[in-house]
This record gives C-alpha cells, sequence and structure tokens, in this order.
C-alpha cells in the first residue's frame, strides 16, 4: 500500500461536510448570545497536572473553553449547556484509578478523553461503568483498541507509520536511524510503526538503525553520536516532550547536515524559544492543522475562543489543539443528532455511523472500526507535515496516512 | 578503535556530574552520617534558578509566602558568570535552610530516619519546582566552549571534556582540602567519633552545617553544569541521585577519588555501551547502557564485601525498636470487623480507596518483615511487586489459568527473584546493601520491565477479570474488597506470629548484631535469604492484587523511585510493626482512603507533592518510630490496650553435662596482609578445664579466638573442635556444634528484651525445651530482670546476659572474651567463682581472655601467653607468674596478684 496523499478527489470527498460545519460555526458568530440553558450534560475528564513527569493542563484549559464557547455562543446541545468534571491526575496509575473512581462517582454521561501516560490504568473502570470516551490523547495500545471509544486522532499509529512513508516518499532516505526514547510503548511502537514501514517501502533491515536513550539520560550526545556512525540520511526522532531539547541540540552540534523527523510535540513553542535550542531544517508530523495557520476557519475559531475563554497563560500546542478539537467534534456530531443520544448507551452511536465527519482542526474521521486494524477506536489516522525554517514552522496543507504498512 | 575511544570521552561528561553529585553525598554523609536522596532535586532547585537567571534574570524564592520573583536585571537574562555565581549562593542558602530545619533539629533521630527526612526533602523540592515553574522541561545555552574534537570518524563535544577536567580538579581540590586543612580532617572524624572530635574544639554541629553546605553547593553545580547537556525537568532531574549514589557507594561514601573514578567510568561505560547496541546486533537492546554500569559496580562492591562484619567494622544501622504484637487474633478480628464494615459501607470511588488502602498495606508488610524485622533495606520492593503483577497478567491473559493458579504461579516465579535480590545482603549491609538494591531495581526496570515476554509486546500488560462461579468479580467490587481484605488480615497475622517466632527473633537478632547472632549458633545468611523470600512472596500478593485491581499494568508503577517513596511512607508508618503498614496504606499512599477523601472535598492537586514532603518531615520530628507507634501509645496512656504480657516464670530446664568435646588449636596462624597477628599457636582447652589467654595489647588474643570461633580466616593451621575439623565451618556451624564465644563490648541484641536475648540463643540449641534452657542460664548468670530491654540494663548485668546468652547454646567449650571488663572487684571475684561453679556443675570447657589478671591467674586451671602472635608461656598460673619470660617480656616487672 502507498500513502493515501489528499488528492482533488479526496478534498471533494471531505469538503461537503467540512463546509456544512463552516456554516453552522459561522451561523453564530463569535459575542452573539445563544446561551444554553437547559439542564447540563456533564462529561468526566481526567488530565495529567501538577505531575513531575509533565502536565497536559492545556488540554483540560481548551476543553473548558471549548465548552464555555459551545454553551454561551453555540446554545449548548439541543439547548443543554455541557459541562466538564474534571480531575487532576499525576501519572501514576493510583491517581488515573482515582480520578476515574470520583468521575465515575458524578455519573457523567460519557468520559471526555483527557491524557496521561498511564491513562490506560483509568480503562477499567470506565468499563466496569460502562462509560463511553470520547476524544482524548491515547498514548498506549489500549487506549487505542477500547471498544467503547472513538479517538478523533490515531495517535501513534497516525503519525509514526505516517513519518516512516514520509521519509522514503518524500525525503527518498536509504539509510535510516530511529532515535527513541526508551519506554514500553515505545519499545512496542517502534518495530510495528516504524521499521515495519520503512521496510515495506524498500529499505533493507541493516538500512534502519536503532539507538534509544531514557527519560532520565545524562547525556543524548552517545545516543546521536552512535545513530550518526550509522550513516543515515534521515533520523527520526520518537521522543517524548522534555527529550526533544537534547536531541535538537546535540543534532546541532553533531549532525548538523543530517535531516532529522520528528513528532510535533518537539514544535512546541516553549520548547522552540528557549534557549540553545534550535529546530531548524526539522520535518514534524503532526495531527492538527498547525496553529500557524490562520487562514483554517477551525484555527482561526480556535485562536480565538481559546483565547476569550482560556485566558492568556495557556499555551497554543498540540495538546490544547487536542482539547478544544473534542469538544467542537462532540458538539459538532451531537447537536445534530436526536436528543435521545444524550445518554451513556447512546452517546457513541452518532459517530459510529459509518460516515466521515468533520474534525475540527483534523482531518475527516470515520469511526467505523476499520480505519485502522487492531485498533477499533481509531477513527483517522491521518498526519500533518510541518517544516520549520528558522524559527518558521511551514504548514504542508497535505496529509499523509501510513497506516495501512503497520504490522 | 578510535571510535570506541571517541565514545568513552563523550560518556566523561555525564560521568563527571555523576561524580561531583556523588562527592556531595559524600561530603554531607562524613559529617552527618545521612544518605541524602534529595541530591538530585536539589540540583534540580539550583538550575531551575540558573536557568531563570539566564533567561529574565530573576531570583525565584520557592517558599509560599514571600515574593514570587526578584529580579536582579529589568527583565534581561543575566550573563552566565554572575548567574553560575549566583546560582551557587542559592545553592549555598538552600543546604543550610535543609540543614537548619530539616536535619538538625533531627540529629539525636538514627540516620534512618534523617534519609527518610531527605525523601521528603525531594517532594518539597519536586513540589515548589511545580508550582514556581510549572512541568515544561528547560533548556540553556552552553556554558563551556563548544569545539568538536574528531577522533577517527566520530566527532566528540568539546564542551564533555571541559566538563570533565573540572570536575577533576574540583575534585582534586576537595580531596586536598579534606586531607590536609583542620576543617577536612575534622569532619573526617566526625563520621568516626562526634564525641571525639567535639573535645578538641570543634562542633560537630557547625562542621556539619558546612557540609551540608558544601555539599549542596556541589550537587547545585552539577545541576548547572548538566543543564545544557539534557532536559531540566522536574520528572527526571531527582534521578540523577541513582548514579550518584552508586558513586559515593564506590568510595564507600568516604573517598572522594574513589567516587570520582566511578562517575568519570559509570558515563564512559555507559556511552559505549549505546554505541555497542547501536552498530552490533548481538548487544541486547534493552537499555543496558544504563543498567549495565550500575551492575558492574553493585558486583564490585558485593565482592569487595564480608560474610560478617569484622570486628569494629560500622554499626548496625539504627531502626527503631520492634515492638511486640499483643493480641494478634483478637487485633486481626478488630481490623478485619472494621474492614469488612468499611467496605459495605462505602460505595464507588472511597471502596475503591479502601482497596487501594489495603493492598499498599499489603506491600507495606513485605518491608515490616524485611526492613523491621531483618534490618535489610530494600530499595527495589516495589520492583517485585511488579513482577508478580506481570507474571500474573501473562498467565491469565496469554496463559490462560485460572486466578488462583495464576497468582500461585506468580509468587512462585517471584520469590526467586527476590532471593536473588537478597544474594548481596549476604556480603554488604545497612545503607550500602540498600543502595544496592537501587542497582538491582533499575535493573528490573531496564531489563524485566521491557521484556516482552513478561511484560507483553504493546508495552503494557492486561490482566483480565476473573470470575468466581460464573460471576464476575470486579476491580472496585465488594467481592474483590473482601478478598483483599481477606489477604491483609491473613498477610498480618503471618507477620505479627513471625515476629514470635524462632526465626522471627533470628531475624531481629541478625538485625541488631550479625557478629553476635552467627556466634550463637544464628544461620545468618539463612536468616537473611528466609526474610528476603517471605517479603517478596508477600510484595508478590500484593502485586497480583495491584495488578487485577488496575487492570492495565505499566512499568512506570514499579520504578525504583516508587520504591523508595514505598519504603520512606512505610517507615513514616512505623516501619516495625503491622499497624505501621496500616497507617501507611490508608494515612500516606498514593490512592489511599484518607487522601481520597481529602482531595474530594479540598482541591489540593498543586499542593499534593508539597503536603506529601512536609508531612514526611513532620513524621519524623514527631516521632521517629513512626505514626502507628504514636497511635499505640496514645492507646497505652488511655489505657485502651492490654499491657505488654509479662514473661510467664518458666522453670528451670534440667541441665546436667553438655556434650564432652575438646577445643584444638594447632598451629594457627592469622595474617592480615603481611603481618602475622597470630604465628602457629597450638593450645588445648578440654571440656571441665578453664584455660586463661592473656598477653599485651596486641599480642593476637582477639585474632585467635576469632579464628577459633570462625570470625577470622585461618591463614595456616586447623581448628579441631571434638576431634572434628571446622576449620573451614562459618561461625553459626562451631555454635551449633557446642562452640560458643561471647564478644568484649557484649554485643547484646539491644532491641530485643532480655529473655528474647536469652531465646534467640535458645532456640539453636539441641534442646526440646528451650524456654526452661533460657531460665536456666539467666539464672546461672545471675539475670534477674527478664522483660527488660537489653539496651536498658546496666554493664554488669549486659556482661551477665552476654554470658547467659552463651550458656544458651549448651556449648561444649565457651570462649570468653573480656568477661569482667566493666566490673568492679567483688564482681570479678564474683564472675571468677561463677565460672568454677559452672565448669564443675556442667562440664562445659572455658577459654577466658581477660586483661584482669587477679581472674585469670585464681580461676583458671591454666593459662596460655600472647606476645606478638606467638606462645610465650603455658602451664600453670604459678609456672605462668614465675616464668621469667612473661614477667619481663609481657608483665614488665614483678608479677603480682
Amino acid at each position: 500500500m502507498t500513502i493515501i496523499r489528499t488528492s482533488w478527489i479526496a478534498a471533494l470527498a471531505v469538503a461537503a461536510p467540512m463546509v456544512a460545519v463552516a456554516a453552522c460555526s459561522s451561523s453564530h458568530p463569535a459575542g452573539t448570545s445563544n446561551r444554553a440553558l437547559g439542564p447540563p450534560i456533564l462529561l468526566g475528564m481526567a488530565v495529567q497536572e501538577n505531575s513531575p513527569a509533565g502536565s497536559m493542563a492545556e488540554m483540560r484549559i481548551a476543553a473548558q473553553a471549548a465548552v464555555d464557547y459551545v454553551n454561551n455562543e453555540l446554545g449548548g446541545i439541543h439547548g443543554r449547556p455541557l459541562e466538564l468534571a474534571t480531575c487532576a491526575t499525576m501519572a501514576t496509575a493510583e491517581s488515573n484509578i482515582a480520578c476515574a473512581h470520583q468521575l465515575v462517582d458524578r455519573r457523567p454521561i460519557a468520559i471526555l478523553g483527557g491524557g496521561d501516560f498511564l491513562g490506560a490504568a483509568a480503562l477499567s473502570v470506565y468499563q466496569q461503568a460502562g462509560l463511553p470516551i470520547i476524544g482524548g490523547a491515547a498514548f498506549s495500545e489500549p487506549e487505542l483498541s477500547y471498544p467503547n471509544a472513538v479517538r478523533f486522532q490515531g495517535f501513534s499509529v497516525a503519525a509514526l507509520p505516517s513519518a516512516a512513508a514520509y521519509i522514503v516518499d518524500n525525503l527518498h532516505a536509504h539509510r535510516v536511524a530511529i532515535v527513541y526514547t526508551d519506554s514500553p510503548v515505545a519499545r512496542a511502537d517502534v518495530p510495528r510503526f516504524v521499521r515495519h514501514v520503512l521496510v515495506g517501502k524498500g529499505l533493507a533491515n541493516s538500512d534502519v538503525s536503532v539507538a534509544s536513550g531514557t527519560l532520565g539520560s545524562a547525556d543524548w550526545a552517545s545516543v546521536m553520536t552512535a545513530a550518526a556512525a550509522t550513516h543515515p540520511d534521515v533520523m527520526f526522532a520518537l521522543t517524548q516532550g522534555n527529550t526533544c531539547i537534547p536531541i535538537l541540540q546535540a543534532r546541532a552540534q553533531l549532525a548538523p547536515t543530517t535531516k532529522l523527523v520528528a513528532l510535533d510535540n518537539c514544535l512546541d513553542p516553549r520548547l522552540l524559544h528557549q534557549e540553545g535550542t534550535t529546530a531548524d531544517g526539522v520535518v514534524a508530523m503532526g495531527l492538527f492543522v498547525s496553529p500557524t495557520s490562520t487562514s483554517d476557519p477551525d484555527v482561526k475559531t480556535f485562536l480565538s475562543k481559546f483565547a476569550q475563554y482560556g485566558g492568556s497563560q495557556a499555551p497554543i500546542n498540540a495538546l490544547s489543539q487536542e482539547g478544544f478539537s473534542e469538544v467542537m467534534n462532540l458538539w459538532d456530531v451531537l447537536h445534530q443528532a436526536p436528543a435521545s443520544a444524550l445518554t451513556t448507551t447512546g452517546i457513541l452511536a452518532p459517530f459510529k455511523d459509518g460516515r466521515a465527519h468533520h474534525n475540527f482542526m483534523g482531518h475527516d474521521y470515520t469511526c467505523d472500526g476499520h480505519q485502522v486494524p487492531k485498533f477499533p477506536a481509531v477513527c483517522d489516522a491521518h498526519a500533518r507535515v510541518f517544516t520549520v525554517h528558522g524559527s518558521a514552522i511551514n504548514d504542508d496543507p497535505s496529509w499523509v496516512n501510513g497506516s495501512g504498512l503497520i504490522a | 578503535m578510535s571510535t570506541h575511544l571517541a565514545f568513552l570521552l563523550i560518556g566523561l561528561g555525564p560521568g563527571a556530574v555523576y561524580a561531583l553529585l556523588g562527592i556531595g553525598l559524600v561530603v554531607e554523609y562524613q559529617a552527618s552520617g545521612v544518605v541524602n536522596f534529595a541530591q538530585g532535586a536539589m540540583a534540580m532547585v539550583v538550575a531551575y534558578e540558573f536557568v531563570e537567571l539566564r533567561t529574565d534574570g530573576a531570583i525565584v524564592f520557592p517558599v509560599v509566602g514571600l515574593p514570587d520573583r526578584w529580579h536582579l536585571t529589568t527583565g534581561s537574562p543575566l550573563g552566565s558568570a554572575p548567574a553560575v555565581a549566583v546560582s551557587l549562593a542559592y545553592a549555598a542558602v538552600l543546604g543550610l535552610l535543609v540543614y537548619l530545619l530539616v536535619q538538625r533539629p533531627l540529629r539525636h533521630r538514627p540516620p534512618t530516619a534523617r534519609s527518610v527526612a531527605t525523601v521528603g526533602v525531594t517532594l518539597l523540592c519536586e513540589g515548589l519546582v511545580l508550582l514556581h515553574f510549572g512541568s515544561t522541561s528547560r533548556s540553556t545555552g552552553n556554558l563551556l566552549p563548544t569545539s568538536r574534537l574528531r577522533i577517527g570518524a566520530s566527532v566528540v563535544p568539546g564542551d564533555r571534556l571541559y566538563l570533565a577536567g573540572i570536575v577533576t580538579v574540583v575534585a582534586a581540590g576537595l580531596w586536598a582540602l579534606f586531607r590536609f586543612t583542620r576543617f577536612g580532617i575534622a569532619t573526617r572524624a566526625v563520621a568516626d567519633s562526634e564525641k571525639g572530635v567535639a573535645l578538641t574544639g570543634y562542633s560537630p554541629d557547625l562542621l556539619a552545617g558546612a557540609s551540608w553546605v558544601l555539599g549542596t553547593v556541589l550537587a547545585g553545580a552539577a545541576g548547572i553544569l548538566i543543564a545544557p547537556l539534557r532536559p531540566l525537568d522536574p520528572g527526571t532531574y531527582t534521578l540523577l541521585v541513582i548514579p550518584a549514589l552508586m558513586c559515593a557507594l564506590a568510595g564507600r561514601f568516604r573517598s572522594i577519588v574513589w567516587t570520582l573514578v566511578a562517575g568519570l567510568g559509570l558515563g564512559a561505560i555507559s556511552a559505549e555501551v549505546t554505541h555497542l547496541q547501536v552498530v552490533h546486533q548481538w548487544v541486547p537492546q534493552l537499555a543496558v547502557a544504563d543498567a549495565l554500569p550500575l551492575l558492574v559496580i553493585a558486583a564490585l562492591l558485593a565482592a569487595r564485601g564480608r560474610g560478617l562484619p569484622a570486628r569494629g567494622e560500622a554499626a548496625p544501622i539504627r531502626l527503631p525498636r520492634p515492638s511486640r504484637p499483643r493480641a494478634v487474633g483478637a487485633s486481626a478480628a478488630a481490623g478485619g470487623l472494621v474492614g469488612v464494615i468499611g467496605l459495605v459501607v462505602l460505595h464507588g470511588g472511597y471502596r475503591a480507596a479502601l482497596i487501594q488502602s489495603l493492598v499498599s498495606a499489603i506491600i507495606a508488610m513485605s518491608l515490616i518483615i524485611l526492613v523491621g524485622f531483618c534490618g535489610q533495606i530494600s530499595l527495589a520492593q516495589m520492583t517485585l511487586a511488579g513482577i508478580a503483577g506481570f507474571a500474573y497478567s501473562q498467565l491469565t491473559a496469554s496463559a490462560g489459568l485460572p486466578f488462583p493458579v495464576a497468582a500461585v504461579g506468580a509468587l512462585v516465579l517471584t520469590v526467586p527473584f527476590g532471593i536473588v535480590l537478597g544474594l548481596p545482603a549476604l556480603r554488604l549491609r545497612g545503607i550500602e546493601f540498600g543502595i544496592v538494591t537501587i542497582a538491582a531495581a533499575v535493573a528490573a526496570e531496564e531489563l524485566l520491565f521491557r521484556w516482552p515476554t513478561l511484560v507483553g509486546s504493546l508495552g503494557s500488560a492486561s490482566v483480565p477479570q476473573a470470575s468466581v462461579f460464573g460471576h464476575p468479580v470486579g476491580r472496585a467490587s465488594l467481592a474483590f474488597g473482601i478478598a483483599v481484605l481477606g489477604l491483609a488480615v491473613t498477610v498480618g497475622v503471618v507477620v505479627a506470629r513471625v515476629r514470635q517466632t524462632r526465626w522471627g527473633r533470628a531475624m531481629l537478632a541478625v538485625r541488631s548484631q550479625e557478629r553476635a547472632a552467627a556466634s550463637l549458633g544464628v544461620s545468618v545468611a539463612r536468616t537473611k535469604l528466609g526474610a528476603f523470600a517471605l517479603s517478596s512472596a508477600i510484595a508478590g500478593i500484593g502485586g497480583v492484587a495491584l495488578g487485577y485491581e488496575i487492570g492495565q499494568l505499566s512499568s512506570d508503577s514499579f520504578r525504583v523511585l516508587v520504591s523508595l517513596g514505598l519504603l520512606a511512607l512505610v517507615y513514616a508508618g512505623g516501619v516495625t510493626m503491622v499497624s505501621g503498614a496500616i497507617a501507611m496504606g490508608v494515612l500516606l499512599a498514593p490512592g489511599a482512603l484518607v487522601p481520597t477523601i481529602i482531595q474530594r472535598h479540598v482541591d489540593i492537586t498543586a499542593y499534593q507533592l508539597l503536603l506529601l514532603g512536609a508531612g514526611l518531615i513532620g513524621a519524623m520530628f514527631a516521632n521517629d518510630t513512626g505514626i502507628a507507634s504514636g497511635f499505640v501509645s496514645a492507646l497505652d496512656r488511655l489505657g485502651l490496650r492490654r499491657p505488654p504480657m509479662r514473661t510467664r516464670p518458666v522453670p528451670m530446664a534440667d541441665i546436667h553435662t553438655v556434650p564432652d568435646r575438646a577445643l584444638e588449636i594447632e598451629s594457627l596462624t592469622v595474617r592480615f596482609g603481611s603481618v602475622a597477628a597470630v604465628n602457629a599457636v597450638s593450645l588445648r582447652v578440654p571440656p571441665g578445664r578453664i584455660v586463661g589467654l592473656i598477653g599485651p595489647n596486641g599480642a593476637g588474643k582477639t585474632s585467635l579466638i576469632d579464628a577459633a570461633t570462625g570470625f577470622v580466616a585461618a591463614t595456616e593451621g586447623r581448628v579441631r573442635f571434638g576431634g572434628e575439623d571446622v576449620s573451614a565451618l562459618p561461625p553459626h556451624q562451631r555454635a551449633l556444634r557446642g562452640l560458643t564465644r561471647t564478644f568484649q563490648f557484649d554485643e547484646l541484641f539491644d532491641d530485643l528484651t532480655v529473655w528474647e536475648n536469652a531465646l534467640v540463643a535458645a532456640d539453636g540449641a539441641a534442646s526440646r525445651d528451650p524456654e526452661g534452657l533460657a531460665a536456666w542460664a539467666l539464672d546461672v548468670a545471675g539475670v534477674e530482670a527478664r522483660d527488660v530491654f537489653a539496651e536498658d540494663l546496666p554493664p554488669a548485668s549486659r556482661k551477665a546476659l552476654s554470658l547467659a546468652r552463651a550458656l544458651c547454646t549448651m556449648p561444649s567449650v565457651l570462649v570468653l572474651d573480656e568477661p569482667s571488663s566493666g566490673l568492679d572487684r567483688a564482681g570479678s571475684i564474683q564472675l571468677g567463682r561463677q565460672l568454677k561453679d559452672l565448669v564443675r556443675r556442667a562440664g562445659i570447657g572455658l577459654l577466658v581472655v581477660d586483661h584482669d589478671l587477679g581472674l585469670v591467674l585464681t580461676c583458671c586451671d591454666e593459662v596460655v601467653v600472647l606476645d606478638a602472635g606467638r606462645v610465650i608461656a603455658h602451664g600453670s598460673p604459678d609456672e605462668v607468674r614465675a616464668d621469667p619470660s612473661v614477667v619481663a617480656a609481657y608483665l614488665g616487672g614483678a608479677l603480682s596478684v
């Protein structure tokens, strides 16, 4: 199989629902009073915050901003406002379970997907309560294959194989060095989603080398030097957020001419603007249209409403895009669905109708359980390509999808 | 070859930072005896401050209530040099504050409690950083020249070499400081004798404070130097303490030079392993780069260790006095009833939190056995729980085994790991062993928990829901809760009962004095490994329960820092009592009942780490024996608890005579290096005879009896006992055959009562009535108190108990080392009578080593005189008294008694 690049036909295929959503959105311009006043629709959301392992608070802040936007300007869903019951997790199994129970005790009709590196620990609680999960950042296989969920983005099953395909098809690499932050999840993902795709694209096994460090590695120079020693055309860095910095720094120092492909967490402005960090020339794979593409109507709405309802402190990055986007997708589908869908057992049906739906700031999604084999929760596996020039991020308007080649 | 060299050089950079942090640990430890687990966290705070200065020129006050930031500039970055200077000053203040506010108030607590408090400091540092800087990683530009050195086809960043050079120079300066200055010498002396240093006019308090300041400045410098090499974030910076601890341990927490060498070696090997992993397929692709160097250091240390501590070696690790369980059955029934009521009354998240508390309590009880009873500090307990959890997952999900079979299978797989973990404890002890378990935990994280066969190929392992008679058992259901409660109560009863058994007493004896325990017939190795086996089984039970409760297991739940946190929390709860584990589970553990209740009513999310850190330190301030201990004391004061059971009067066993065996020492030589402490000495101690062994200081008396009883290996010659060659037998085997000894400094089990001290020895004797034997021995030695802790006895009674304890082994030959020390003349005469009576009644042979010539020459049948390791005289007391060589060489004048 080959990468499915967005073509005119594909563009036409997705144009209709996008136009419809845009029309809906534009029917309630910002500031217009269309406040929802009915009984609230309660959704639970658990997000990793205040943890030494990192914070995803912006996802909650953005989701709340989107909820406020929906309630104040879009009339809620069938006149009923959305209400978020949130809980902060700490990247531990115990905190995820505790939060899941806390949310279940509030009796929401569904869980709005949040994000936590150990979020999979909460699945058993939601499963026991029969609660569906809508959207959210999924970091592990159980979250991506949880049957009672819809994931609007494919995360690793989207970004990794798409990046691998792009490296061969567009960057024409013959030798690739994969550099990754070692973790159980990464160890599972690298062979299935990257090496397998690279080999499927015609590279020999010996042309793909792998070097890894850990989150606690004191110095990534040895890892990057080892990767550079295999003389790759392209280095592909699969990093957890914090390790982007040393990889970018080591690459600038040790292999400045080697092309580096990374994930969009390396483009977080909070990282790029720090002293000693340069991402010039980096190609990154993301799941959303770049926030720098301000001509995109969804991005425009996001930037405007996030600034209005989210406050000035929250960063604009992939996580805040995820939080805002999932609420908008939820509103988009449910406000058109019959009111009877607003129950725990009925809420997923409108999403899983097998039709393509507009994905706010993302590629259109179809929740038919077959977008990516073995991952029924994933509704879309496309990824976006960004290129950094100097400190500017260029957003290639096309989407790539390499998930057909995963093992 | 040049490529290998390049990687070794690259590794010197991070290795130098490990070394600098390790040297800081050494400095702090020397003056205060505290292992500072917060070293990485304190480095992180200083590094954040440095980056903040480099970003907008601000000093951050990480103290709630003070102004958040004080700008040194108008928002522009501060230059590198002033930023370094301000940051190091900041580090000095931080070190001083930690000393004044945490360590100094705790200076009279055991070092373990003070080390636990540093875990609280770690949490405080993390919490404050999160509060003031957030969790987004920060970075800074290069501080050192970034020239590139090309070696063959590889490029070595020049700053790594500069870094190694700077740290080497700093280490050399510190070595000179501690070697040649009065401050340095006094600081090193504090480690040996705080009182001695005080007598020389130095304030140990001041030295300790200065050392904490210096140690924190070194940590801060390390944090600043490594900031350009790696992301600065609160999650991983604290992990730097792990390699630093290994480096300090390689230097035995004393040697700056060896700490430096270990650090540089650690970094270099790690970099080279990373290189080999990429270029050679045969090198395991698991993350061995971190684990392998740590394992190498651990193995070297274990090889360098000793089976039993040497004479005068560091005192055993001090832990809270073990409690004596009372009314175990009634307590278990009451606890079970409260648990059932709780599970029935509570619903949803609260019930789940109670179940979580019970699971945590079970895992904590594994530490009660291992640390509280046996004195083995393990920082890998969650690793064992993880192995069991993952094994259970594979056995159920992959192998399809039903719940009980899979659970038992998981425990069967876990226990061998626990025993292997305990093997280094046979040669290392105290905090040394504890730090080695860190290496084991890191190795397990990097090797086992990334091994697809154990943890699954997908990065997380699922644990399927079980069914009982076709009914699914929910993970927060009443049925599961009752099952976990049953397990917790059962484990609690087992742990409490173990405390009362001979094995429990042996564990406490080993915890207290390994040498004394071995001399009484206790197999130290078997006792320790047994404790590890039981402890790992309990941790495994907890791991299986945790796995079932979570449903999706990830190795993140079992990381080494989780184990460190667990140990600290159990210590705060009460590490020597079952109720301590329960207190920890309910009050302190992550996701436990009380924190959950608080969290539901007050949003403390942003302050969780701060509160936990402050709580941990506060618990050490309030009561270093644990929260549960305070609770129990309160019940005692209110009269709500049955008083400690008095030792019942036990009829004395009818002791007639001991087996008729003689000790024969044949041409025994003991060398320490080139020095012959004992040189071809032969002597015989037959049953029913008292042989005296005298000689001036340094004559080799103690070395001779150490060799005779198995505490020192003889270089040449043989030791026979009852005709059997026992030269190769360990001390406890000799004791079990009837060759026992006492020690010059008693080496009593201070945390046990008089009665328990005697029972430990009687347990190993070939008697069907150990209690009767203990009663007989205490009576013979004239010890009347039974329920008093040995630590509280006056000196004369300690000597008597030492003798009684040895008699409890029913020895054929008893070696007494300085039995009269501390006795006045009347006491010495009384002791002589006692010994003669003992020989007459029981037929025991005695070898008496003493400086009290009156005692030796009046009560001994024959006397051996040693000088410079050789026998210079041997005969009756009268013959020895008249021997001119003795008078000349030993007494230096007329011999008078």
